[in-house]
């Protein structure tokens, strides 16, 4: 247990400042086994780290882990392990049990859904915390794209199809393409609501459009042009306030401001030598993380020459509020922050955006 | 001769009508495992000498990749075009890879795409993040430039690579196998089973168990799904199975079922192989065979021949009388 020291760091303002906050780090190498896992599951923020999977149970202050090699997605409910020909995917119970679970296909799981990614990408699976298929769709074209709230599931296609789906999986809202004009889906993101979707696509131009959810389908109220253009594929996040969307891909991070329809490119400057922050070089991949709360989004950076220097920063209406040096995941709760570091699990009690 | 005639054939009823001008090859491989194959992973392909829960394995689907082992870590592209999409592995374990792994696409003159995985991760940001082309067409790549694979990614081991062709003006999945026209398969399909299950029934009725002298079997009047049980092997002592390519069944003489994985047609409920509804599984039976179509036996003796042939047109074959009382 110890004080952590947070950079809170004006972005674009040639001013840093820097604030002390209390939080409680919780070492893997004193953490209990998950088996040891209390029955009752209220209050329990599951994690992932690098090679550490496992519970931060936020009212008794412990921390339940479990080694784990290869892949590995963790909720509520359990995890998967999987290695990275597919072969080898193994589901467990938040009690440690576990069984092999029939599928070449990779586990994703966000926001109580539970998906398999076929190997191919051009099938999905739902399946229920016993691994059992709920329903499945194969799609003409490889996914590309994928995000989901708690109501509905965002799906990308090579060709520019969008489809969205309900917690049945049936269609609530359909946009077909095909390859008369590249309008491939790069990136997509659901608000927490599911009020909205925001879909990165096509090329000469490049846009942002933005879906809102209209009776019980979902009709485009925006779209945005983009520059420069990729062709990468993006991850893209939404806001829990809904207000915008942050769009990371390669080195590039954009904020997208949903209301008022605008394109914003954040220039992250870690560079500096006060804060506890050593100066960067070189090249860095981020990665867009799910909203912790309010108009946070946090955003994974790493080194691309060495992809074990890695950092969370979190924004704030795309402006950096906190950076997190060393941190591989976070995971947000109304408990608290759970940031997840190499050897253990920093968290922030109460902390609110 | 004959053969070289029959692999004309092929190609000129089949192919090219599919793939028009495209000026596109298929990389010089050491192995390969071809279209249709099973969606899994070749370890477990090779352990398949006795039937596998097909059905109760999720993704177990036939494959609309052709997979390459190539001598090196690098993998030509098969033909001119420009990218359009570039996904990578991420470098982190905490953040999803989507399964093909490092993968690019390519639209090719005349609205065809290519898809490329198993590239290096690295390799394949660098590739997005070069400069677009002055005409503002995007990245534009050369038939034969390299493309590098690594150590492999996804579910493609170090030097293997996936190759899909999209047929854009007529929504499908191309077998690309016909511009390989560096492999010389000389041996036939291998045909493990065969089997009649009456529409709406599940009771299979074996056509391939049977001893020589008994090569006949009696059934009632009826529709019948014919599945196939069969492999090929394209490169010579090769390790990985392919599926056939081609299908046919004569009934009393006639042509009664003439399919082949020549394309997966896109339809709305999935990838169509062999004739068969999307999604693909459809052609998958329980036991891993193929769903190659049905027949219609009426009262009588009919003599019925199963045809299987590998793309060059090397054919097993499989005779036996139905006697209909």
């Amino acid at each position: 247990m110890g004080a952590i020291l947070f950079s809170l760091v004006s972005v674009r303002g040639a001013s840093q400042k820097a604030v002390r906050g209390e939080s409680t780090f919780l070492s893997f190498s004193q953490a209990q086994s998950v088996a040891e896992l209390p029955s009752s599951r209220s209050g329990l923020v599951p994690f992932i780290g690098d090679s550490m999977l496992g519970y931060l149970d936020a009212a008794a202050g412990k921390l339940y882990a479990k080694p784990y090699q290869e892949r590995a997605v963790i909720d509520a409910w359990g995890w998967i392990t999987y290695d990275r020909l597919a072969t080898n995917v193994q589901l467990y119970g938040t009690d440690g049990k576990g069984k092999a679970l029939q599928a070449f296909a990779y586990p994703w799981f966000k926001a109580s859904w539970r998906i398999l990614v076929r190997a191919d990408q051009m099938g999905i699976a739902r399946i229920d915390e016993e691994g059992r298929i709920l329903w499945e769709k194969e799609f003409s074209m490889p996914i590309t794209a994928l995000d989901a709230s708690s109501f509905v599931l965002a799906i990308g296609l090579l060709d520019g199809s969008l489809y969205i789906l309900d917690t049945q999986g049936k269609s609530v809202f359909l946009s077909q393409e095909d390859f008369h004009e590249v309008r491939t889906v790069y990136g997509v993101a659901v608000s927490d609501d599911g009020k909205y979707v925001a879909v990165l696509k096509g090329l000469s131009p490049q846009k942002i459009e933005t879906y809102r959810r209209s009776a019980s389908s979902y009709v485009k109220i925006s779209e945005s042009s983009l520059r420069p253009e990729s062709v990468l594929q993006a991850s893209m996040a939404f806001a829990e306030d809904d207000s915008h969307v942050i769009l990371a891909r390669g080195n590039q991070l954009l904020y997208y401001n949903v209301k008022a329809n605008y394109i914003k490119q954040i220039e992250v400057s870690t560079g500096a030598t006060q804060d506890g922050l050593p100066e960067k070089g070189g090249e860095v991949q981020f990665f867009a993380l799910q909203s912790p709360g309010g108009a946070t989004i946090p955003v994974l950076q790493v080194q691309t020459t060495d992809p074990s220097d890695t950092s969370i920063l979190i924004l704030k209406h795309g402006l950096l509020e906190l950076v997190a040096q060393g941190a591989v995941s976070l995971s947000g709760g109304e408990a608290g922050l759970a940031i997840v570091y190499e050897d253990g699990v920093q968290f922030v009690k109460g902390w609110r955006p | 001769m004959k053969r070289l005639l029959c692999v004309s054939f092929l190609f000129v009823c089949l192919v090219a009508p599919v793939l028009g001008a495209l000026d596109f090859q298929v990389p010089e491989a050491v192995d390969m495992s071809g279209f249709g194959s099973f969606l899994v992973d070749q370890r477990i392909a090779t352990l398949s000498g006795k039937a596998f829960p097909i059905d109760s394995v999720y993704g177990m689907v036939p494959r609309s990749d052709l997979v390459l082992k190539s001598a090196t870590a690098g993998i030509g592209a098969p033909a001119s075009g420009t990218v359009v999409y570039v996904q990578a592995d991420a470098p982190v374990k905490t953040i999803f890879s989507f399964p093909s792994g490092g993968t690019v696409a390519i639209l090719h003159p005349e609205s065809y795409v290519s898809l490329i995985s198993g590239l290096d991760a690295r390799y394949a940001i660098k590739l997005a993040a070069h400069p677009q082309s002055a005409a503002g067409r995007g990245l534009v790549v050369k038939k034969g430039d390299m493309l590098l694979g690594g150590s492999g990614t996804g579910p493609y081991p170090q030097n293997v690579f996936g190759l899909r062709l999209f047929d854009a003006q007529n929504l499908r999945w191309v077998n690309p196998i016909f511009l390989a026209s560096w492999v010389h398969d000389r041996t036939p399909p291998v045909i493990r089973a065969a089997r009649l299950i009456p529409s709406g029934g599940t009771t299979h009725i074996d056509l391939s168990g049977l001893a020589a002298k008994d090569k006949r079997i009696t059934c009632s009047q009826g529709n019948y799904r014919i599945y196939i049980d069969a492999f090929d092997t394209i490169i010579p002592d090769s390790s990985m199975y392919s599926a056939p390519y081609r299908f046919l069944v004569l009934l009393d003489g006639k042509s009664v079922i003439d399919n082949s994985f020549s394309a997966a047609k896109c339809t709305e409920g999935g990838l169509s192989f062999l004739e068969n509804h999307g999604p693909s599984r459809e052609a998958i039976g329980a036991d891993g065979s193929y769903h190659v179509g049905t027949i219609a036996l009426v009262h009588g003796e009919h003599d019925l021949q199963v045809q299987v042939s590998d793309y060059v047109g090397n054919t097993s074959m499989l005779k036996i009388l139905i006697i209909v009382p």
